[in-house]
């Protein structure tokens, strides 16, 4: 499971968090995300996939659910390349 | 038709936004209590300062990623702050030794250019850029080497009582304004959690000095009582010997074994009896304590014919009843008998009626029995000088005396109801007094129970 695998991860389990599982549902949707149990794993370009993950929350829930986001990989964030990440989460 | 539709979806859309905004706050809070929760457990169950500062760093850094989290100390304000416990995150590895020796110690708290001693010092929260002057550079550098950089140091004050205080120190590898909500909130409630929970472990450690040093001296105060007893017993004994020959010669010479006395040698031998026979009754009271007090003296119980006794003791204080001109009545009817020991309760009886007809001026002094359903009450009255009402609650204590001894007309050890309560109590009775006042006389009575059929005799330690 690479970092980012476990930023989108990590986004899930805290929008979870506030939103049940309806925040699997919504990730299910988003193309470039498989699932095993309970872990996301990105195909294809993880900045992509990872803002439209992030987007897709913020359309249905507003602009405090990118928040949520941000501070879910809030403390995994200095060992992550800052340039891997979506402009969404930055 | 259309517009409705909008603002409909509108509607909608900004009612999922609040709920989401609600949820979100409950969510938080659902975390925020349940550490809260976790960490009030820990609190509960640690008792010592030391453990609590690990669980609480472990517990922060287990749950936020933090870099490291730290609890220092100072428990005077003339000691310095020094490490309690550190805990880093796992890329860090252990720093335990990055803090111990010279390097425990974080500053003196009167330097107070220290962020950490600042935060202590104004009671507030401080931010600080980096980690330098608060980390020991060892731990610096294994950092560096880890790879990871602090951008920032959150130092939260705590006051513990009067003179200990400490920081809760958290270095993150982000800036102060990456802090989530989770985390600002949980800093918000978490300080007033940790000083109750450094102020109970402190009053337990308090609390378990104290109790070590009480225990400590109380095995010393037995083992002082038990020489104590040990040398009164032997002093005693010591004592007895040489004073039965005195008052033996003495009654010798009042007898003219050596001749006539004169009438001032009669008044001086009278006198030296009277003297010899208080240490005499003094010793042999001392004997008698250090015998209970050591639990050597054994209570045998058997029936005890109170009549027989009453009547022996009459017949023997009969003559220093006449000396003093007072009615000493014995009012032995037939009772029943009682469970006891025979020489106990009797001098238990000869100590009431002796203490009654010292007390006593004129008048007299009666011993009454009282058949009660289960008891025999044993009563001895007087007329004489009564009790106040704090003599009654001192009386059967230790070297206690009654107000009514104070301008020393009566010698006495204060010791002989102190005897008769607890040969009493040995025996399963109870003793009292009662009195209406000073100058009303007294009542001192004592209750054993009633012998229900024949029994052998059962030794028993008295206690």
């Amino acid at each position: 499971m690479s970092s980012l695998d476990t930023v989108a991860t990590k986004i899930i389990t805290e929008q979870e968090q506030v939103v049940g599982p309806l925040a699997w549902d919504v990730a299910k949707r988003i193309q470039g995300l498989s699932f095993t149990d309970h872990e996301a794993t990105i195909k294809g370009s993880a900045k992509q996939v990872l803002e439209q993950l992030v987007k897709a929350y913020e359309g249905l829930f507003g602009s405090a659910s990118r928040e949520v986001c941000r501070d879910a990989i809030s403390a995994m964030r200095p060992q992550l390349d800052e340039a891997s990440l979506p402009e969404v989460l930055k | 038709m259309f517009g409705f539709r909008r603002r409909d979806a509108v509607d909608k859309a900004a009612l999922t936004e609040q709920l989401y905004g609600r949820n979100l706050e409950l969510a938080v809070r659902n975390k925020m209590l349940s550490l809260l929760r976790r960490l009030g457990q820990l609190m509960l169950t640690e008792g010592s300062a030391k453990h609590l500062a690990e669980g609480i760093s472990k517990e922060l850094v287990a749950e936020f990623n933090f870099c490291l989290v730290g609890i220092a100390l100072s428990t005077d304000p003339k000691d310095p702050l020094a490490w309690l416990h550190v805990a880093g995150v796992k890329e860090v590895g252990d720093v335990s030794g990055a803090f111990s020796g010279s390097a425990a110690t974080l500053a003196p708290r009167a330097r107070m250019a220290n962020p950490c001693v600042k935060a202590l010092t104004t009671n507030k929260s401080v931010v600080v850029s980096g980690a330098q002057g608060i980390f020991p550079p060892k731990f610096l550098s294994i950092l560096a080497k880890s790879g990871s950089v602090i951008r920032t140091t959150l130092i939260f004050p705590f006051a513990v009582d009067e003179g200990s205080a400490g920081v809760l120190v958290v270095a993150l590898r982000r800036g102060a304004k990456d802090l989530t909500r989770y985390e600002k909130e949980t800093f918000q409630n978490l300080i007033s959690l940790v000083t109750v929970g450094f102020q109970k472990t402190f009053l337990y450690e308090h609390l378990r000095d104290a109790t070590a040093e009480l225990h400590e001296a109380n095995q010393k105060l037995v083992q002082l009582d038990a020489a104590k007893t040990e040398f009164l017993s032997i002093a005693s004994h010591q004592l007895r010997t040489p004073l039965s020959i005195i008052r033996g010669y003495i009654a010798m010479m009042q007898e003219n074994s050596y001749g006539k006395l004169s009438k001032a040698q009669i008044d001086v031998v009278g006198k030296v009896r009277t003297s010899a026979e208080t240490l005499i009754e003094l010793v042999n009271h001392l004997l008698n304590v250090s015998r209970i007090e050591s639990g050597r003296i054994t209570v045998t119980t058997e029936e005890v014919d109170l009549t027989k006794i009453c009547v022996d003791v009459s017949s023997f204080l009969s003559l220093k009843a006449k000396e003093q001109k007072l009615d000493l009545e014995c009012k032995a009817k037939k009772m029943p008998k009682v469970m006891g020991d025979p020489s106990k309760v009797k001098e238990v009886i000869m100590n009431l009626v002796e203490n009654a007809l010292k007390y006593t001026e004129a008048g007299s002094v009666t011993v009454n029995f009282f058949d009660e359903p289960k008891f025999v009450k044993v009563e001895v009255r007087d007329t004489g000088r009564g009790l106040t009402k704090d003599d009654l609650g001192k009386l059967f204590q230790k070297f206690s005396r009654g107000s009514a001894s104070a301008d020393n007309r009566v010698s006495g050890t204060g010791l002989g109801l102190y005897v008769c309560k607890r040969l009493v109590e040995a025996m399963g009775g109870e003793i009292w007094a009662e009195s209406e006042g000073q100058g009303k006389g007294s009542v001192f009575a004592f209750r054993l129970k009633k012998a229900p059929v024949k029994n052998k005799a059962i030794k028993k330690v008295a206690r």
